[in-house]
């Protein structure tokens, strides 16, 4: 219990921004969820006067949810230390280690699903909806897409391969498109969420149990079903290719089509008649994967020492050549991003314009996530992450807009302008710091992290 | 006299038909101080994972405590320490952290060893461990495996990237582990001097096999240079029993020797008819003549 426990903290809190953001999540969580509860009458709109003007109603009816979003953020060193544990050692000389530790991460998930239904507990705590039915469902819902959400950190952070990050788009989707799925059937029973749950958990935890016991067996089986054909041998492409890890870049481009054929299934079952709105989720789905398949670049840095030591090139040729390499790797991935739209847009009667604005988005998302992968060139600073988490909101937002039934070409076509001046400036900044490439400062690690 | 902590019979591991280790059969006992020599390759982290349970045995069987070490219950877990050979510390933690999490582990922990300890080794708890240089972890992770004060310590060349003045610290605190006869260390290493300043015992592997075991003194005793000097010309078939190395001229002859005993020495000076002079081998001498 005392090391289930201290796990946990540790998971909110292992760094001074990790407290902070905790910090700052459990005190809107409570604070907002309190002056929710009990400042009525909140909302205008609910009837009767409110006290507050509409600014001070919008923050604290935003507080809670910030919180929330915070305090599940708080705990983002869980899937790092998990696997740093796991696959260390200690996790056999500790006693009862790897009990203790699946417990803490189970005990953090279901804590965090907690805190999310009790917070929607609060928003629905004036209204006449069964209390007990609403906690049920957000808890359902919040533990298994926490659950889906974590196992995507996991999976990206542990694994700087094609693989890994497909397994991670896999479960990205899963996560982004289950609770949809939920959300616009609520009608739909929650046996089928804790069955999921069930199934997550149980598997989950059956696989960590039995590890030790059957990696070798696992090993064996992965050698003769992937490693022979995908991984273990290397006989075509260019050195730089080999080096740089850009040789297979069909692996990535096939790959794709399994989440969004998944999607695809979640989303409508292939049915053809959809809703006007149904372009949004589709155009965001691909987007995101775009993204996802130049990530890949973000290795460039690291990888590139042994390029610089056998090629007699300047810096700046180095960088020309490892540019060429990605942008040769990612077009696979990208001219199959590009066929499943235009199929998928096709077979669903996707307005030819939100076809041509998604096209456009696709390429972008490629060319901005390959840029943003080749300026890190060192340890992942915060102006570089905050930057990379902004353009793929941006990414995202603008695959929205462009999705919508009333939108105007003119403001697509601006939008999509303004990021491909993004994308050249984050060229040019790549270029600059390669041109000053400092091999001591890039670190093995730094790839994983900025994959995550 | 109480039953050892550590038992192996014809322990042997291999992997897809390759044997790393085989037919090794050991025992440790309350108070051994047991060093681990082998040149790489030679089976040393094959052998102490076995011990430790990390892997399962292909061949014989371990025991740590009476238990197998592949089914090793989490009480007995709680009695044994494990120095890694790269350390296996969280990056984004502080040293404290890592300490707090790794001792929450245990039923009992003494912290003021560890303060203690951090202290003489200058060990900065408040310095995150991504910052710290790889003596300064290597540092953290002993003191991890001390925290506990394990009843038997397993350490995987541990002082391979310490300093020589942390390597004496270190070495002065295994001592301090071991003295009160209760407690075993097993440690391999490279660094010959320190196995000879601190070990009570000596493992030799080679060639994924036990070449020699036993005490210390004994093996020394036992592994010897012999100088040979007649006045009249040596044998062409000088044969000296157990050589490992002849060296010969005219006259005079030098030669390492296994299994040496006084009696040997006897017969020896009385057949050729020469003086035997026995010289004593270092530790890194034996190491270094058993694998030429």
């Amino acid at each position: 219990m005392k090391a289930v426990l201290r796990l946990m903290v540790t998971y909110f809190t292992g760094t001074p921004l990790l407290r902070g953001i905790t910090a700052f999540g459990v005190i809107g969580m409570i604070g907002g969820s309190a002056a929710f509860m009990y400042l009525p009458p909140l909302l205008g709109s609910q009837g009767g006067p409110s006290r507050f003007s509409l600014w001070q109603e919008t923050v604290l009816t935003m507080l809670p949810v910030a919180g929330l979003l915070s305090f599940a953020l708080g705990a983002s060193l869980l899937p790092a230390l998990f696997a740093r544990l796991a696959s260390s050692h200690y996790i056999y000389v500790l006693p009862y280690g790897r009990a203790k530790l699946l417990a803490s991460a189970f005990a953090t998930l279901t804590l965090v699903a907690l805190a999310v239904a009790l917070v929607v507990l609060g928003y629905y705590y004036r209204s006449p909806f069964a209390l007990d039915l609403v906690f049920k469902r957000a808890f359902a819902i919040s533990l298994l897409t926490c659950s889906l959400l974590y196992t995507v950190l996991w999976l990206t952070g542990r694994s700087g391969s094609a693989i890994g990050l497909l397994v991670g788009a896999l479960v990205t989707i899963a996560t982004l498109v289950l609770p949809i799925r939920f959300i616009a059937w609520p009608s739909q029973p929650l046996a089928g969420y804790w069955v999921a749950c069930a199934l997550l958990w149980g598997a989950f935890a059956a696989a960590f149990a039995l590890a030790p016991r059957y990696k070798g067996a696992f090993a064996r089986l992965k050698q003769a079903l992937i490693g022979r054909r995908l991984g273990a041998s290397y006989d075509g492409g260019g050195e730089i290719d080999f080096l740089i890890g850009t040789a297979r870049p069909w692996m990535l481009a096939l790959g794709q089509v399994i989440p969004i054929l998944i999607a695809t299934y979640f989303l409508n079952g292939f049915q053809r008649a959809m809703a006007p709105s149904a372009p949004t989720p589709w155009l965001f789905f691909l987007t995101i994967l775009s993204i996802l398949s130049g990530a890949a670049a973000s290795i460039a840095a690291t990888r590139s020492r042994a390029l610089w030591l056998r090629a007699h090139w300047t810096r700046a040729e180095l960088f020309r050549r490892v540019e060429d390499a990605f942008w040769r790797h990612n077009s696979y991935a990208l001219g199959v991003l590009l066929v499943m739209l235009v199929g998928v847009g096709t077979y669903f009667y996707v307005p030819t314009s939100t076809l041509a604005f998604g096209m456009a988005l696709l390429m972008l998302g490629t060319a901005l996530s390959t840029y943003v992968g080749l300026m890190i060139t060192r340890r992942l600073g915060w102006i570089d992450a905050c930057l990379a988490v902004a353009v793929m909101l941006a990414l995202m937002l603008v695959a929205i807009y462009a999705s919508a039934p009333s939108t105007r070409a003119g403001k697509v076509v601006a939008l999509e302008a303004l990021l491909v001046v993004t994308a050249l400036v984050f060229r040019d900044i790549a270029r600059r710091r390669w041109t000053n490439l400092d091999w001591m400062l890039c670190r093995a690690d730094t790839h994983v992290r900025a994959s995550t | 006299m109480s039953a050892p902590y550590i038992v192996a019979n014809a322990l042997g591991k291999s992997f897809n038909g390759t044997p790393v280790l085989a037919d090794v059969s050991i025992a440790v006992e309350p108070g051994d101080i047991v060093g681990v020599l082998g040149k790489n390759g030679a089976g040393k982290t094959t052998l102490l994972e076995l011990l430790l349970g990390f892997t399962p045995a292909t061949a014989g069987s371990a025991h740590l405590f009476g238990y197998e070490s592949y089914r090793l219950p989490g009480a007995a877990k709680a009695r044994v320490g494990f120095v890694p050979q790269q350390d296996e510390l969280i990056n984004q933690l502080s040293a404290a952290d890592q300490i707090g999490v790794i001792a929450s582990f245990y039923p009992s922990w003494d912290d003021a060893l560890v303060l203690r300890l951090s202290r003489e080794w200058e060990v900065d708890l408040r310095q995150r461990i991504k910052g710290m240089s790889v003596g300064q972890r290597q540092k953290l992770s002993i003191l991890l495996a001390l925290g506990h004060r394990p009843d038997v310590l397993i350490l995987d060349e541990p002082v391979a990237s310490l300093d020589p003045v942390a390597r004496r610290q270190f070495l002065e605190q295994i001592i301090e582990v071991a003295a009160d006869g209760r407690r075993s260390v097993v440690f391999s290493s490279h660094i010959v001097s320190d196995v000879e300043r601190l070990a009570n015992r000596i493992w030799i592997l080679k060639e994924q096999r036990m070449y020699w075991q036993g005490d210390f003194d004994a093996l020394k005793e036992s592994i010897v240079r012999v100088h040979v000097r007649a006045t009249h010309a040596l044998p062409a078939s000088l044969a000296i029993p157990n050589v490992l190395r002849l060296q010969r001229n005219g006259t005079t002859a030098t030669a390492v020797v296994r299994d040496w005993s006084a009696d040997l020495q006897d017969r020896l000076a009385r057949q050729l008819g020469a003086e035997v002079e026995v010289e004593p081998l270092t530790l890194e001498d034996i190491f270094l003549e058993l694998h030429r």
